[in-house]
């Protein structure tokens, strides 16, 4: 993927570096730890190259950082980096206030488009296609919610967004771990 | 000439068109703006009122007024609207929304003010001295504005409501074409391609006017160049703000006479409100609720079909419903390919060292200043490796990273050179490179620049020259 060339060799700086601080914390640990921590290295390295510029970003290091066991972990990776709690906080904040106003928005909207249904009248068949699909709309955007870190709290203009730019991160993060994994796997 | 073309009703225009020549110029057709412009409206009036239509509007409406009492100033309002149809539809009054929430953080639409012209916010092309020529033409109009069009006035929040941050990327302070008068910051994000198709095809929409076709090209054409302009001044980040203000303002129509009069009294002051210029089209609800949703609406389609070409495989898929599950699939996968190579890279190494011998491979060629923490445990692991064993998984990543390369050539050449008895310069240029800030290994200067060269070469997809610069 030679556009993303510098967003890889950024990952994979912070993501050996964060994985360094991380070994020497703890001698033989079992497989699934080990691959705990990889995974969260990388994820967070990932994010950390966003510079707290996404969403999604500032949501993944701020739920890692609120586990007590990873957390010293996340601050064993991210190291030196001071703001980053600093992100977190203001995001949880912001992220509450701006759902509260998110749910009051929508209920009010609803409150208006069942008002205004009743007075249109729409072809029956009309009706059941258009409903099934807006149903179906909203199921997958439930679910996509759920799969982009801190996505429970965005619009949906700002989750399509937010998923573009964690789709090519999630991109760049497969394809440096694969090529490590190969180098090693033809390593050893 | 706009003026002989026959008056045909629109089949999708409602029936308020055959009456337009007996009703005023206060309707138009658009129900529920019903400023009271009567039926003694001057050239003025009726060149302000068009400027607020489409160009097809603006002329239907004025050749379907009184035969055409005055052509030369159609004539004049033709060409200044083919100079720019930016500036029309920033001309062009919208709002009518009444009834806006404070705490509703989607965008608001507001009266048009064409005066106004905070710094380069206003829209309109390269050359914003194109807008120039409507404000001492209209700025000298007289028109009565409503009372009512005043209560509708909303302001618009700053235009960091679309703005979704990205990744670091440098702001732009370039406008787009087409309505913003808000100033719109800067924005990090990265460049979509968009703006240029979003344009034509907001111009299209244009078309339920389709008896003035000619002009509707002439303004597509237009748009497109200025499209292009502004792509080419524009830096990364704008036009994904822009682009979705630029749709909607020219896609929505709505009758705004009114509008248009009142910013010419407001033009002399210039205030620095954020609006968003919103048409309705016409036949359909505009009230604020209605308008918004299209808005949001439309720029959800327009994100939609960036997924698109960011998913594979999305192509043949057309629906919202759809596209959201292959989203939701791609998503996943990439999520479970993680997992899979995070626990492959587990089972790998026992320790979490796996890295160090790619890590100094790596790390060369980003900044060759780096200092690694771990210095202590380096050299005697390394020293003791064979060099060809360093160089493999070294040779490894960097082809892993440009799959698509035809490596093979260059990795056999690469062994060939390590196994070699002649390649301890190989060797040992390795070696310093690797410890450049090291005092381990007799240093080479010219071997550490060969192989930052190499790896750049590499990442950047070309391993083949490399390859061969490292047989020479």
């Amino acid at each position: 993927m030679c556009p993303h060339t510098s967003l890889k060799q950024q990952f994979l700086k912070k993501w050996i570096m964060g994985l360094q601080r991380c070994s020497f914390s703890k001698k033989n640990m079992s497989i699934l730890e080990r691959k705990k921590t990889i995974k969260l290295s990388a994820d967070i390295a990932m994010a950390s190259a966003r510079n707290g510029t996404t969403r999604w970003s500032r949501a993944l290091i701020s739920n890692a950082s609120k586990d007590g066991s990873d957390n010293r972990l996340v601050q064993q990776i991210l190291g030196p980096d001071s703001n980053t709690p600093a992100v977190a906080t203001t995001t949880n904040k912001a992220r509450t206030r701006r759902a509260s106003v998110c749910k009051k928005i929508v209920k009010r909207s609803h409150q208006i488009r069942r008002r205004r249904r009743k007075c249109v009248a729409a072809a029956p068949v009309k009706a059941v296609t258009s409903s099934i699909s807006k149903h179906l709309v909203r199921k997958r955007t439930q679910v996509l919610k759920t799969l982009i870190p801190g996505g429970e709290f965005m619009d949906e203009i700002c989750l399509i967004e937010e998923t573009l730019d964690y789709i090519t991160s999630l991109r760049v993060q497969v394809d440096v771990m694969r090529s490590v994994a190969s180098a090693c796997f033809s390593q050893s | 000439m706009v003026m002989t073309r026959e008056l045909k009703p629109d089949p999708g225009l409602e029936t308020a068109w055959p009456e337009l020549g007996k009703v005023g110029m206060g309707s138009m057709g658009f129900g529920p703006c019903g400023y009271g412009i009567g039926q003694s409206f001057d050239m003025n009036h009726a060149i302000s009122r068009t400027s607020s239509c489409p160009p097809a509007v603006a002329v239907a409406a004025a050749a379907s007024k009184a035969n055409l009492p005055n052509p030369r100033c159609l004539a004049t309002f033709d060409l200044r609207h083919r100079s720019a149809v930016a500036v029309t539809a920033h001309a062009i009054g919208s709002v009518m929304l009444s009834g806006a929430n404070p705490d509703d953080l989607s965008p608001r639409f507001a009266v048009v003010r064409r005066g106004e012209q905070p710094k380069a916010s206003v829209a309109v092309l390269s050359s914003s001295r194109q807008a120039k020529p409507w404000s001492p033409i209209f700025g000298s109009m007289s028109a009565s504005v409503s009372p009512e069009l005043r209560r509708f006035r909303v302001f618009l929040p700053r235009l960091g409501v679309f703005r979704a941050a990205r990744g670091g990327y440098a702001p732009s302070e370039v406008i787009p074409a087409i309505v913003v008068t808000a100033p719109v910051e800067p924005g990090p994000e990265p460049v979509r391609p968009w703006v240029k198709e979003k344009m034509s095809s907001a111009v299209g929409r244009e078309s339920f006017k389709k008896r003035k076709v000619e002009k509707l090209q002439n303004s597509k054409v237009v748009a497109e160049d200025d499209s292009k302009r502004i792509k080419a001044n524009e830096e990364e980040g704008e036009s994904k703000i822009t682009g979705p203000n630029t749709n909607k303002s020219s896609n929505k129509k709505k009758e705004t006479s009114g509008d248009t009069s009142k910013e010419n009294s407001k033009v002399s002051d210039v205030q620095k409100p954020d609006y968003i210029h919103v048409r309705a089209r016409r036949g359909q609800a505009t009230d604020s609720h209605s308008l918004a949703e299209r808005v949001r609406r439309e720029k959800i389609s327009e994100r939609m079909k960036y997924l698109q070409d960011l998913v594979p495989g999305c192509n043949k898929i057309t629906g919202k419903a759809g596209m959201l599950d292959e989203i939701i699939n791609y998503v996943q996968s990439l999520q479970r390919q993680v997992e899979f190579l995070s626990m492959k890279l587990a089972t790998v190494n026992p320790r979490l060292d796996f890295n160090i011998d790619n890590l100094y491979a790596k790390e060369v060629f980003p900044s060759c200043t780096t200092n690694f923490p771990t210095v202590g445990n380096m050299p005697p692991e390394l020293a003791n490796h064979p060099p060809y064993v360093h160089f493999n998984p070294i040779q490894q990543v960097v082809s892993g990273c440009g799959v698509e390369m035809g490596i093979n050539s260059s990795e056999m050449a690469l062994r060939r050179t390590i196994s070699a008895p002649v390649s301890i310069p190989d060797a040992s240029f390795l070696d310093t490179s690797c410890f450049t800030g090291m005092q381990q290994i007799q240093p080479s200067a010219t071997w550490d620049v060969e192989l930052q060269s190499l790896y750049n070469v590499a990442f950047t997809g070309s391993i083949e020259a490399s390859g061969l610069k490292m047989e020479m």
